[in-house]
C-alpha cells in the first residue's frame, strides 16, 4: 500500500470519490481500489504470507480444540490448570489494552486536547485487545457456551473474578461505544456520533472506575493462591495495585509501540495530523508511563521489604526476577526519562517496546512460569502455543483492517 | 438543568450519608470471614498411625461413586512406587477422588501412608474463589459442586492450598470438576457415613460430629493417643497439624519428605511457634472437616 | 512307701504343680475355632484358630481386655474395672459393632452420657487394630489375604484377580496429571 500511494494513489478520507460521488460501502471496504487491485496488493504483502502459513497450521489446530476438548491441546494438568491462552491472552493482554480509558481520561478528563491525534488508536488498542482477550478466554473455557452465567444464571458475589466478569463485559461495551464515531463518521450516521458526544464524559468516567478496579482485580486472583506464586512475584498486600499500576505504564507503552507499527508500516494511512503530532505525543506518553514506572518501582520494592523476602534475590529466581526488574522496569524507567528530557522520540519507542516485553514478562511469571515455583515447571503444549500464535494473528489482522477504513490514523472529512 | 446551591449540595450530601449511617452495619458484615462451621455438621477425623496402606477406602470410593475402573488394581501397592511429574506422588485426578501416598520418613520403623481427599473445609478457597457460586458447603458438612453451573475457568483448582479439584478435561462437551463429596447423595444426607470411612478394616478414620471429634483431638485418651504432629522443614516456627505432610505445603520448600515430629508437648509448649496459616486454628474454627 | 507307689505319687505331684503351665490349653477356655463371618461380603468366612492363640497369649487379657474376669493392670483402666468383673460376653462382636458409625450407633453413643468408650472401635477395625498389632512385632500374618483370601465379590471391589484392568502403556497424553 505504501508503493501504491508513491504512485498516486489516494486513501479514502470522505464519503466523496474525487468525481464527487460518494463511495459505497463495499468500495470503503476494498480501500477505494478495484477488487483486483485490492486483492493483488494483498497477494503481494510477505507479512499475509505468515499470516496464510499461521492459519493454515492453526486453525484446524483451533478447530479441533473444541472438538476433542481441552486434553487435546493442553497437558490436562490438574496441578496448572491455567496455562498460555490465560497467561497470554487475558494476563498479558488486558494490561496491554489498557490505553483505552488511559487516553479516554487524557483527552476528555483531563482536557489534554493536544492528545487528540492518538486518542481514537488508543480506544482502538484498548478495544481490540479486551474483545481478543474474551476470544482467547472462550478458548480457555472448559464450557464458553457458560460464558454469561456469573451474568444472568449464577451468580458468585464473593469470587474475585466476578468481578473481572462483570467488569470485562460492562468495559468493552462502553469501549464500543466510545469507537462510535469513528464508525459512524465512516459510516455516515452522524446521529450516532452526536449521540455518543452527549455521554462521552460519563463514558470516561465509567472507564476509568470499570479499568482501575479490573486491573487490580487480575492481580488480587493471585491472593488466591499465596503459596504458589513465588514471594518476589506475590504480595498479599499490594499485589492488586501493582498489576493497577504497570496496566498504567502498559497501556502507554503499548500504544507507543502500536503507533510506531502505524509509522512504520501504515504510512499511506496516516494524515498529516498525525504524523507531524506522532513523535511530540509519543514523548508526551513516555512522560506519563516513566511516572507510573518508578511507581511500580517503589512499589514493588515496598512489597518485597513488607513480606521480607529479601533472602529470595539470592536465588536463582531472585536473579530473574532481578532480570525482569532491570529490562522491564529500570531500563524503560530511564530511557523513557532521557527520551523526555533530550526530546527524543527514538529511544522512547525503543523503551516502549521494553516496557512491553517486561510487562508481559512479568505477568507470564505471575501466573506460568513461578506458579507452582516449589513443584516442577510446566511447558505448555505445542498445541497451545500454536492456537495463542493463531488468534493473536487474528488480533493483528482485525486490527489492521480497522486502521485500514476507519478514520482512526486520519481525520475523516466531513463534506456533506 | 437547574444549578444547585452549594451549600444546598454540602447539606443534602450530609443528610444524606448520615441517613445511610444511621441505618447501620449488617451484623453479617462484622462476622465476615470467621465461619466456625454448622453446628451439627459432621466430620471425618483421620488418625494416620493406624493406616497400612491398603487402598480398600480408594476401592470403596471408586464403587460409591460409580467411577471408572482404575488403571492398576486396588490391591497394587506398586502405585506407591510412581512418580509423577517433579517426583511427586500420586494425586487425586477425575478418576480418583481419593489416593493414598506413602512416604519412607526417617526415624520411623514402617512407611506413612496419608489419605489425600477434600478437606471439606469451613471456609473453602474453591468456594470463595467460584464466580457461578458452584460450591455450596451444605450443614451436613460436606463441600458439594453444582456441575450444571460451571463454567471451567478451573479457578478453584488454582485457589484450594491442598491442589484437591481434579478437571475432567477428557471430556469435550461436559468438562467439570471432580472431588470428594463426602458421599453426600448417597450417604451423608441419610446420617451415614462416607464410604471410605466405613471400608476401612484398621478404622483409620472416625466419623461423628466434627465438634465432638475436635475434643478428642484437643484431650486425646490415653487409650487412643492422637498423631503425633509436625513441624514444617524450612520455617521451623511454623507447626502444622498431625499428618500436615503435603509435598506442596506452600511454606516448605523441600518438602517431599515429611518431618515425623517430636512429641505435643515440644510443639503446643513453645509460645514462639505460630500454626501454619492454611489450617490456622485460632479456636480450631477454620480447620477443615476432613482432620488429619 | 513302695517304689511304684512313689512313682506315682511323684507323677501326681509333677502333673498338679505343672498343671497351671498346661491349663490354659486343658482347661477347655473359650473355643477351639471361631468362625468370623462378618466379612463375608468380600471375603471368605475366616477360621480363627482360638486355641493355638491361647497358648501363644500370655493372658486372656490380652485380646479380651478384662472382660475375662481379670482385673487390669493400668491405672487408668482400673479407676472403673479393677473390681475385675466377668463381663456378660466375652466375644468380641457382642461389644464391637458391625455397624459402626451407622445412625444407631451414633445415636446410641449419643444418647448415653455415662459412656466413657466413646472411641470404641467397631468390630472390623477391633479385630485388624488388635490382631495386626501383635501379628506386626510377632512375626504374623500381615497380608491381607493372608487372613482372609477374596471372593469373587471381593475381586471385583478391587479391581484385581480376574477383573485386573488390562495393562496399559502410557497411552498418548492427556492423561492428566
Amino acid at each position: 500500500m505504501n508503493s501504491l500511494q508513491s504512485k498516486g494513489f489516494a486513501p479514502v478520507v470522505s464519503h466523496l470519490k474525487k468525481d464527487g460521488r460518494e463511495w459505497t460501502v463495499k468500495e470503503k471496504i476494498m480501500l477505494g481500489l478495484s477488487p483486483k487491485e485490492y486483492w493483488a496488493v494483498q497477494l503481494r504483502n510477505p507479512f499475509n504470507w505468515v499470516l496464510w502459513a499461521i492459519y493454515a497450521v492453526g486453525l484446524p489446530i483451533l478447530v479441533g480444540r473444541f472438538i476433542f476438548g481441552l486434553g487435546w491441546v493442553t497437558h490436562s494438568s490438574y496441578d496448572y490448570p491455567w496455562g498460555l491462552f490465560l497467561g497470554w491472552g487475558l494476563f498479558t493482554m488486558v494490561p496491554l489494552s489498557a490505553s483505552g480509558f488511559m487516553m479516554g481520561t487524557t483527552v476528555e478528563l483531563f482536557g489534554r486536547k493536544d492528545f487528540k491525534p492518538i486518542e481514537r488508536l488508543g480506544l482502538l488498542n484498548g478495544l481490540l485487545g479486551y474483545l481478543f482477550a474474551v476470544m482467547f478466554l472462550q478458548v480457555d473455557l472448559g464450557q464458553p457456551w457458560r460464558l454469561i452465567y456469573p451474568m444472568f444464571v449464577s451468580l458468585g458475589p464473593a469470587a474475585v473474578l466476578f468481578l473481572v466478569a462483570w467488569h470485562v463485559a460492562t468495559y468493552l461495551s462502553c469501549q464500543v461505544a466510545e469507537l462510535v464515531p469513528a464508525f459512524a463518521e465512516w459510516m455516515g450516521f452522524p446521529k450516532a456520533k452526536q449521540a455518543i458526544k452527549k455521554i462521552v464524559l460519563g463514558l470516561t468516567i465509567a472507564g476509568i472506575i470499570l479499568s482501575t478496579l479490573h486491573q487490580g482485580a487480575l492481580g488480587a486472583l493471585f491472593t488466591y493462591a499465596p503459596g504458589k506464586v513465588h514471594p518476589l512475584w506475590y504480595s498479599s498486600s499490594f499485589q492488586w495495585f501493582q498489576f493497577f499500576v504497570s496496566a498504567v505504564f502498559a497501556g502507554l507503552s503499548m500504544l507507543i509501540v502500536v503507533s510506531t507499527l502505524t509509522k512504520w508500516f501504515m504510512r499511506w494511512r496516516c494524515d498529516e495530523n498525525y504524523l507531524n503530532n506522532l513523535s511530540k505525543l509519543t514523548l508526551g506518553l513516555a512522560k506519563g508511563a516513566s511516572l507510573a514506572l518508578i511507581t511500580y518501582l517503589v512499589v514493588k520494592i515496598i512489597g518485597v521489604a513488607h513480606d521480607n523476602d529479601w533472602q529470595y534475590l539470592a536465588t536463582g529466581w531472585g536473579g530473574w526476577f532481578m532480570f525482569e526488574m532491570v529490562v522491564g522496569v529500570i531500563l524503560p524507567l530511564i530511557f523513557y526519562t532521557m527520551a523526555v528530557r533530550n526530546s527524543n522520540a527514538s529511544l522512547a519507542r525503543f523503551s516502549a517496546f521494553l516496557a512491553v516485553f517486561g510487562i508481559a514478562l512479568n505477568r507470564l511469571n505471575t501466573a506460568l512460569i513461578t506458579f507452582n515455583w516449589q513443584l516442577y515447571q510446566e511447558i505448555p503444549h505445542w498445541r497451545e502455543l500454536v492456537i495463542v500464535v493463531t488468534v493473536y494473528a487474528t488480533y493483528i489482522v482485525v486490527y489492521r483492517a480497522v486502521l485500514a477504513r476507519m478514520p482512526i490514523l486520519y481525520t475523516w472529512k466531513e463534506n456533506k | 438543568m437547574k444549578m444547585i446551591n452549594r451549600r444546598s449540595f454540602l447539606k443534602g450530601g450530609l443528610a444524606g450519608g448520615a441517613a445511610i449511617a444511621a441505618v447501620g452495619t449488617s451484623k453479617q458484615a462484622e462476622a465476615a470471614g470467621s465461619f466456625g462451621g454448622y453446628p451439627d455438621s459432621m466430620g471425618v477425623l483421620v488418625d494416620l498411625t493406624k493406616c497400612v496402606g491398603c487402598r480398600t477406602c480408594e476401592a470403596a470410593c471408586n464403587k460409591e461413586q460409580g467411577l471408572p475402573a482404575p488403571d492398576k488394581p486396588f490391591d497394587d501397592p506398586s502405585v506407591f512406587e510412581e512418580k509423577r511429574e517433579g517426583g511427586l506422588p500420586r494425586r487425586t485426578t477425575e478418576k480418583a477422588y481419593t489416593v493414598v501416598q506413602k512416604y519412607d520418613v526417617p526415624g520411623r520403623e514402617h512407611p506413612l501412608f496419608r489419605k489425600v481427599q477434600c478437606n471439606h473445609c469451613n471456609e473453602p478457597a474453591c468456594l470463595t474463589s467460584c464466580f457461578v457460586n458452584a460450591y455450596k458447603k451444605t450443614p451436613e458438612g460436606a463441600v458439594m459442586y453444582d456441575p450444571t453451573v460451571c463454567v471451567g475457568c478451573r479457578t478453584c483448582m488454582v485457589a484450594c492450598p491442598f491442589y484437591i479439584p481434579a478437571y475432567s478435561y477428557s471430556s469435550a462437551i461436559n468438562p467439570v470438576v471432580k472431588k470428594c463429596i463426602m458421599c453426600y447423595d448417597t450417604r451423608l444426607k441419610f446420617g451415614k457415613p462416607p464410604a471410605c470411612v466405613e471400608a476401612c478394616p484398621q478404622e483409620v478414620m472416625t466419623f461423628g460430629k466434627r465438634k465432638d471429634l475436635l475434643k478428642l483431638v484437643t484431650s486425646g485418651s490415653a487409650r487412643s493417643p492422637m498423631p503425633t504432629w509436625i513441624t514444617c522443614t524450612a520455617k521451623p516456627r511454623w507447626a502444622a497439624r498431625p499428618g500436615c505432610i503435603f509435598p506442596t505445603c506452600p511454606l516448605t520448600r523441600s518438602a517431599t519428605t515429611p518431618i515425623w515430629a517430636t512429641s505435643r508437648s515440644s510443639v503446643t509448649s513453645r509460645s514462639s511457634w505460630r500454626w501454619c496459616p492454611w489450617c490456622s486454628p485460632s479456636g480450631l474454627r477454620s480447620l477443615p472437616a476432613f482432620i488429619c | 512307701m513302695g517304689g511304684r507307689k512313689k512313682t506315682l505319687l511323684g507323677m501326681a505331684a509333677l502333673m498338679l504343680l505343672t498343671a497351671p503351665l498346661v491349663a490354659p490349653v486343658w482347661a477347655g477356655d473359650g473355643p477351639g475355632t471361631v468362625e468370623i463371618g462378618s466379612l463375608a461380603t468380600y471375603y471368605s468366612a475366616v477360621t480363627f484358630d482360638h486355641a493355638m492363640h491361647t497358648g501363644v497369649a500370655s493372658s486372656c487379657a490380652e485380646c479380651h481386655h478384662h472382660t475375662t474376669g481379670l482385673a487390669p493392670t493400668d491405672p487408668t483402666c482400673a479407676r472403673c474395672h479393677e473390681a475385675g468383673a466377668k463381663a456378660g460376653s466375652v466375644a468380641c462382636k457382642d461389644c464391637h459393632s458391625d455397624k459402626r458409625f451407622s445412625a444407631e450407633d451414633q445415636a446410641k453413643i449419643e444418647g448415653n452420657p455415662q459412656l466413657y468408650h466413646k472411641g470404641k472401635p467397631g468390630l472390623k477395625g477391633a479385630y485388624h487394630r488388635k490382631c495386626l498389632g501383635c501379628h506386626t512385632t510377632m512375626g504374623g500374618p500381615t497380608g491381607c489375604q493372608d487372613c482372609h483370601t477374596r471372593n469373587d465379590k471381593g475381586d471385583a471391589f478391587f479391581n484385581s484377580g480376574k477383573y485386573a484392568p488390562a495393562p496399559t502403556t502410557s497411552a498418548g497424553h492427556g492423561g492428566g496429571h
